[in-house]
């Protein structure tokens, strides 16, 4: 499977002169579908320098499992089918060294598990409540911390922990719900989405947690924000429009622009690393599955 | 696709379905197996003449879907925003966009009530309409003279029509990690008013799970009622006594399921095209909303279709249940709301398209509310003082907002609605009037919500 030029006919219809039609169309252009199978998914992210995917599946009625998806021969397999308990929202170092996910565990908990591969070690952070969850978590680009949400005493909040799963660091400490972030590819700035101020509204703050100001004032949801790869723009998923769609913004909080219209759910945005395209849970064919968007156009122009 | 037993049959292949056509015109058993209960009778002045009762196990937050308060303080009203509906005066949340669409199809009350803020009891309490007052559960095993559920009560004033009357579509028997709710069930009528399991998958595959200890029983052995019987006593022969002990319930849904004929027809999802299924949303939940429509038609008089088996989200045996004790708010954004917002509305528009919403009562509720109050890590616990639940067709007045609860959510404004109100409002619109409801010693002391009507 080539995915690294998708959408290229649409290229050149603008070469061709089909400016103002040709933009509309990759506006609203097509999704290429990279799955078919129907079944719930959430948080997908690229791996393997874009060569393969990572999402969370329900692809069981008791369970939710990572599903690895090469992208050349369309094969999945369970990253570990070991596991027997729920497992989502993964995340996995550029380098592919670390990968990191949240577990279910023996209560409504659930914790963070970060593994390393090279030396085939395992920790984990374990919230104190008993009923404390970790959510959403991405490793840092220099590979020395992981940030997530952590709902545990103090409310929901924006945290880290070392690769050990020690030395907790409370990022925010705010009235209302603190979810999703995302560090910056230089690694000095968190954007996440914040209720602080009303409904979940995209927020950037320093990556010690200082400097908060906020990137968006829509009254209805903005969140799962993710930074593209050269750290300009900040893809996020959005009801603004009525039904969740996907947005990008500068990071600078200018430019904000729809990038899918469509009657049904889109959402979980993350970029491939070429910075030109969007791989999106959609569930436009009335299942939820995979779509790559091409966006390096309209997003620019 | 749905499994008998352990047999799974798939009509496009067609070849099964003239055998189970021979067989259930060959057996002499009479209708109404369900305790010899009269037939439905075209003359009946009932205004549902079907119930589908959408069961969103573990506690759905009132404040983060129907009853939003975006005016309380931080603490209280959580994130989600609140948008307005086709109804005047009513907002729902930012999560449930379809239905806020779709408003005048139904109404919504705000000021349900239970009398217990646990899973199984509170359960109990609802589906026995208030009657097991302590739900039960802290005892050992079913106390003596346990009410019976309001499935079993309408099953018994309904009978069967060829399929069993009460009919439950979830994969297992309803309550949470600890055990299933004792009222559940058809209490001190009996196992014979129990609910007939059915498991829905979210590719739509249909299997009937108390089924599969009759392993003989595959379409190919069941070309007479001689190798039926043969194959039914053979399977018996195997059993032990505690095994006997479930037998003759097991033979009689057996055996009436498979006279269903035609009947049994509205267990195949197959036959409904790829757009419907996909509308419903690929989820177990959705296609069981999609079987329930398909029962109504078929004539079932009482189907409970439930969100999860179990209440809890996160254990690592439960199925994404709606007790968000831990984040509430990130689950209801990526799971609960979406999916929710989805079957609902499309079984809603499926009903009324048909043709069918007029004489279908859709009730869509939970054990429970949520705490208004945000707990210590975000999230909500149980609050049974004040929730919601939804009505839809089968004599119910659309677009109606009944009830109002306080400014955060926490209590009644306006009088409360029991358990017992939701039985008898429900029993009265599927037909089981007031000397029906005394003579079955049930619901006794109940008062329809008029306002709904």
């Amino acid at each position: 499977m080539n995915f690294c030029n998708p959408l290229r006919t649409g290229v050149l219809v603008v070469m061709s002169g089909w400016l103002v039609i040709a933009a509309q169309s990759l506006t609203a252009a097509e999704p290429r579908r990279l799955t078919r199978d129907g079944v719930l998914k959430l948080a997908p992210l690229f791996v393997e320098k874009g060569e393969a995917v990572i999402f969370a599946a329900h692809d069981e009625p008791n369970r939710v499992s990572l599903i690895r998806l090469r992208l050349s021969d369309d094969k999945q397999e369970r990253v570990d089918p070991a596991l027997t308990a729920h497992q989502f929202d993964a995340d996995v170092s550029a380098d592919g060294r670390y990968l990191c996910f949240v577990l279910t565990y023996t209560s409504p908990q659930s914790i963070l598990v970060v593994r390393d591969l090279k030396e085939g070690t395992e920790a984990r952070f374990i919230p104190q409540d008993a009923r404390g969850t970790v959510r959403g978590p991405k490793i840092s680009p220099d590979q020395q911390r992981v940030l997530f949400t952590l709902s545990d005493p103090g409310g929901q909040q924006i945290a880290s922990v070392d690769m050990k799963g020690a030395n907790l660091k409370r990022l925010t400490e705010s009235v209302g719900t603190n979810a999703w972030p995302a560090i910056s590819p230089d690694g000095r700035q968190i954007a996440f989405s914040s209720s602080r101020e009303g409904g979940f509204r995209l927020y950037l703050m320093n990556a010690d947690g200082g400097n908060v100001r906020q990137l968006t004032n829509h009254p209805l949801r903005d969140m799962r924000p993710a930074w593209s790869p050269d750290g300009k723009r900040i893809a996020f998923s959005s009801a603004r429009d009525g039904n969740l769609e996907i947005y990008i913004i500068h990071a600078d909080g200018t430019n904000a622009r729809r990038i899918t219209n469509h009657p049904d759910r889109d959402d979980f945005p993350v970029w491939h690393p070429d910075g030109r395209q969007l791989l999106i849970v959609s569930e436009r064919a009335g299942d939820s599955d995979l779509y790559l968007i091409d966006v390096d156009d309209v997003s620019r122009s | 696709m749905f499994g008998l037993g352990n047999y799974r049959v798939r009509d496009c292949q067609g070849l099964t379905r003239r055998s189970f056509l021979r067989f259930g015109a060959g057996l002499p058993f009479a209708a109404g197996l369900l305790g010899g209960a009269p037939l439905l009778s075209a003359a009946d002045a009932r205004k549902a003449k079907s119930v589908m009762l959408i069961w969103l196990v573990g506690g759905p937050s009132h404040l983060d879907l129907f009853d939003p308060k975006p005016n309380a303080p931080t603490e209280f009203r959580g994130p989600f925003a609140a948008i307005p509906t086709r109804t005047a005066g009513m907002q729902f949340t930012e999560l449930l966009p379809r239905l806020a669409a779709s408003s005048d199809r139904f109404s919504v009350v705000r000021t349900n009530i239970n009398y217990n803020g646990g899973h199984r009891p509170a359960g109990s309490i609802a589906w026995t309409c208030g009657r097991a007052s302590d739900g039960g559960e802290d005892g050992n095993g079913k106390p003596t003279g346990y009410p019976p559920h309001l499935g079993s009560i309408i099953a018994r004033s309904r009978g069967s029509n060829g399929l069993p009357a009460f009919m439950s579509l979830s994969r297992g028997p309803v309550g949470d990690g600890v055990g299933p709710s004792l009222g559940y069930g058809g209490g001190v009528w009996g196992s014979r008013y129990d609910p007939f399991m059915v498991d829905c998958s979210k590719q739509g595959q249909v299997s009937i799970s108390e089924l599969k200890l009759l392993d003989g029983l595959t379409p190919s052995r069941l070309d007479d009622r001689q190798r039926v019987l043969s194959e039914l006593n053979r399977v018996r022969r195997g059993l032990d006594q505690a095994q006997l002990d479930q037998w003759d319930g097991l033979h009689q849904k057996a055996l009436q399921l498979l006279r269903g004929g035609d009947t049994l027809n509205a267990f195949d999802l197959s036959r409904e095209s790829a757009s419907t299924r996909t509308r419903y949303g690929r989820t177990s939940f959705a296609q069981s909303c999609l079987l329930g429509r398909r029962l109504v038609e078929a004539g079932v008089p009482y189907v409970q279709v439930n969100w999860s088996q179990f209440a809890e989200v996160f254990y690592p045996f439960s199925d994404y249940g709606w007790d968000t004790h831990a984040d509430n708010f990130g689950l209801l954004a990526d799971w609960h709301g979406p999916l929710l917002d989805q079957a609902l509305s499309t079984l809603l528009d499926d009903l009324h398209e048909r043709g069918l919403l007029e004489t279908t009562l859709v009730v869509c509720m939970g054990e429970f509310g949520r705490t208004p109050r945000i707990n210590g890590i975000g999230s909500r616990d149980h609050w049974h003082p004040c929730y919601f639940s939804v009505w839809a067709g089968g004599g119910v007045q659309p677009g109606r907002v009944i009830g109002e609860s306080d400014a955060r959510g926490e209590y009644p404004l306006t009088n409360p609605i029991t358990p017992e109100m939701v039985g008898t409002t429900i029993a009265e619109l599927a037909g089981v009037g007031t000397q029906q409801r005394a003579e079955y010693r049930v619901l006794e002391g109940g008062r329809v919500i008029d306002e709904l009507l």
